[in-house]
């Protein structure tokens, strides 16, 4: 191309001069559509491969798991096989009723409290609470498991199984707890930076308190999003097994005690795909496919949510 | 939040003409309920910390530092050489990365410049709805559908492809570091595409109307204007996904095929391997004895001080990044 230029700063009648340009890009025109549709095409090619595993997983849950939602199969609780009759594996009633109980409490601790921790984050300055936004922003990316770890440290050990209590749902409560608040106050707390700073200002210059313009202006324009992003963080949680199965235990009776073990969907899947019997490892699609289901259609609903509710504004 | 009034306030005219008396101190129950708030969390914080290192004590007091050296892994009868196991932290993690980046920095390209407006928010959904499958679900998809297929054309198609040769050595089992790393790779794209896709759309259009007044073409707008000038939030965006990969521990339980687990340093792709994740929740059943519990504290605090470190060094290139680009 350089020498090109060089011909090109010669003399040249003007008419030689876009002859020239004609000449020019009409021999390289060619070449520079085939390289630019070449690269797009990549690019397509690209997401519709990203498209094959969530293809791949969804097909196989609904295909291997279709045939287990029958009544029986939700109603009943999950029975242990012995050797003689393998194919007994009861239903998910056990781990329908601890999925609820579980996450449903945890739900209930951590909405307030991380609503409470993201207006501490932003109405504050100062250093310490800097380090303790650091913190909620690690902690979400940090690894499940390790919250498991803490609560079976400083909980299960000196408090719950010294009155004999080793396996709880109290437990995985509380490990879901602090496994949602990360999620939820991050969420929150952006929900809160979006509202535009010249509301607040305005209600500021019309002598309101703070209290008053976090509870009358900030969080009613930012309730939408925080809606989204608390439900969306559920949607994470009930999908979590590291942080409570080794918490919760068992349980293979249907009932709603705090103080007794449990069974989740994702712990009965991780058990049942733990075991020899092949009945237990196929009821794992099924269970698959209730538990997929949940967390679809919750994190959908939220989505549906945040696209209803900011469509007024901008 | 409702104001009390005092008696004497009442007496107060004030140009609001409610008698209330606008004082800085009637928001003090709201300041302290916060700081409590606050003091609750920075004493969890300080807790968390403060269980997994002093748990972890008897852990390395047994080890001493061949935890990070030595290279025989076998839990059950006490042999503890980390080496093993972040040998395979490392190759699960690359595989992912090597396969998950270019396609999630692909199709994050695409959805942000090609996909027509109207469906774009629809397709991302889809793509992003992969980032809240449970990771147990991926261990069921991993070990029910995609083990058989790696195992019976997979693997031994690429053993044929490249002759055997290193890293494509050994038996293909189906179960493995292969297996681990590509279902990993499925559980990171969605992070690295949300991500970039963010990034993509926070650019100014005058960089790109720029580049397309000059007669840019578009694949030449992306390669060399979009892609540059996004660099750092694309590093970040993949160093994310590092961290999700590094952390897993659930899937990779079932997938490694290291349920025994026995791990010596592995020289192929296709060999059974652990990871910290995979190695403490295939553990975690020896919990009561404190240095049993000691070691996986030790395996924990590794595992939480290399992804606290991948997720500062990416939270520090997504804000430098953003405040580069936004005056």
């Amino acid at each position: 191309m350089s020498t090109d230029v060089v011909e090109l700063d010669q003399e040249v009648e003007p008419e030689d001069r876009r002859a020239f340009v004609q000449r020019q890009s009409r021999e390289h025109y060619g070449r520079r559509v085939f390289l630019s549709r070449a690269f797009l095409s990549l690019l397509i090619v690209s997401l519709l491969v990203a498209f094959i595993p969530l293809f791949s997983i969804v097909q196989n849950v609904i295909g291997h798991g279709w045939h287990f939602l029958t009544w029986r199969f939700l109603s009943t609780p999950e029975q242990q096989p012995d050797i003689f009759h393998q194919s007994a594996i009861g239903g998910v009633s056990n781990a329908i009723t601890g999925t609820v109980l579980i996450d449903g409490v945890a739900m209930l601790v951590a909405v307030p409290l991380s609503i409470l921790l993201s207006m501490a984050l932003f109405e504050s300055k100062g250093r310490l609470m800097h380090a303790l936004r650091l913190y909620t922003e690690v902690m979400v990316g940090l690894p499940s498991i390790l919250v498991s770890f803490f609560v079976f440290a400083m909980v299960v050990t000196p408090f719950l199984a010294a009155s004999g209590y080793y396996f709880t749902a109290l437990a995985g409560v509380i490990s879901l707890t602090l496994l949602m608040i990360p999620l939820m106050t991050v969420a929150c707390e952006a929900a809160l930076r979006d509202v535009p700073v010249t509301y607040s200002e305005a209600a500021l210059a019309l002598g309101a308190r703070k209290s008053r313009v976090m509870m009358r202006v900030l969080l009613p324009y930012a309730f939408p999003r925080m809606l989204t992003g608390i439900m969306l963080s559920l949607s994470r949680a009930v999908g979590e097994t590291a942080p409570i199965l080794f918490l919760i235990g068992t349980s293979l009776v249907t009932n709603w005690s705090l103080w007794s073990e449990q069974t989740t969907l994702p712990t009965q899947i991780f058990h049942n795909l733990d075991s020899n019997n092949p009945y237990l490892r196929n009821a794992c699609w099924g269970i698959a496919l209730i538990l997929i289901t949940a967390v679809f259609v919750l994190n959908l609903t939220s989505r549906v949510i945040v696209a209803r509710s900011l469509r007024g504004r901008k | 939040m409702t104001t009390v009034v005092e008696p004497s306030d009442q007496t107060l005219i004030t140009t609001t003409g409610r008698g209330r008396k606008p004082s800085a101190g009637s928001d003090r129950p709201y300041r302290t309920l916060l700081a409590i708030v606050s003091a609750i969390f920075i004493a969890i914080a300080i807790l968390f910390f403060y269980s997994i290192i002093s748990k972890s004590i008897p852990g390395w007091r047994q080890t001493g530092l061949g935890l990070l050296y030595r290279t025989n892994w076998n839990y059950g009868s006490s042999q503890y050489g980390g080496l093993p196991l972040f040998v395979g932290t490392a190759l699960t993690t690359g595989i992912a990365l090597l396969l998950a980046v270019p396609v999630g920095i692909g199709s994050a390209l695409a959805i942000a410049f090609l996909v027509p407006r109207p469906i774009r928010l629809v397709v991302s959904s889809v793509v992003e709805l992969l980032a809240v499958v449970p990771s147990v679900i991926y261990g069921v998809w991993g070990l029910l559908t995609m083990e058989s297929f790696l195992n019976q054309k997979g693997e031994p198609w690429l053993k044929n492809l490249t002759g055997g040769h290193w890293p494509f050595s050994g038996v293909p089992i189906g179960l493995g570091i292969m297996l681990g790393g590509i279902v990993l790779s499925v559980m990171i794209l969605p992070t690295i595409t949300a991500i970039s896709r963010d990034v993509f759309g926070a650019l100014p259009n005058e960089l790109i109307e720029g580049a397309l007044s000059i007669g840019a073409t578009r694949s030449q707008v992306l390669r060399k204007v979009v892609i540059p000038a996004c660099r750092p939030g694309l590093l970040g965006a993949v160093t994310l996904g590092t961290g999700r990969a590094l952390g897993e521990t659930i899937a990779l339980y079932f997938l490694l095929g290291g349920v025994p687990s026995i791990h010596s340093l592995c020289n192929s792709l296709f060999c059974t391997g652990g990871t910290f994740g995979s190695e403490i929740a295939g553990n975690f059943g020896q919990r009561n004895d404190p240095v049993s519990f000691g070691i996986l504290c030790c395996l924990a605090m590794i595992l939480m001080v290399i992804v606290g470190a991948v997720n500062l060094g990416a939270r520090a290139i997504v804000r430098r990044n953003l405040q580069r680009m936004l005056p």
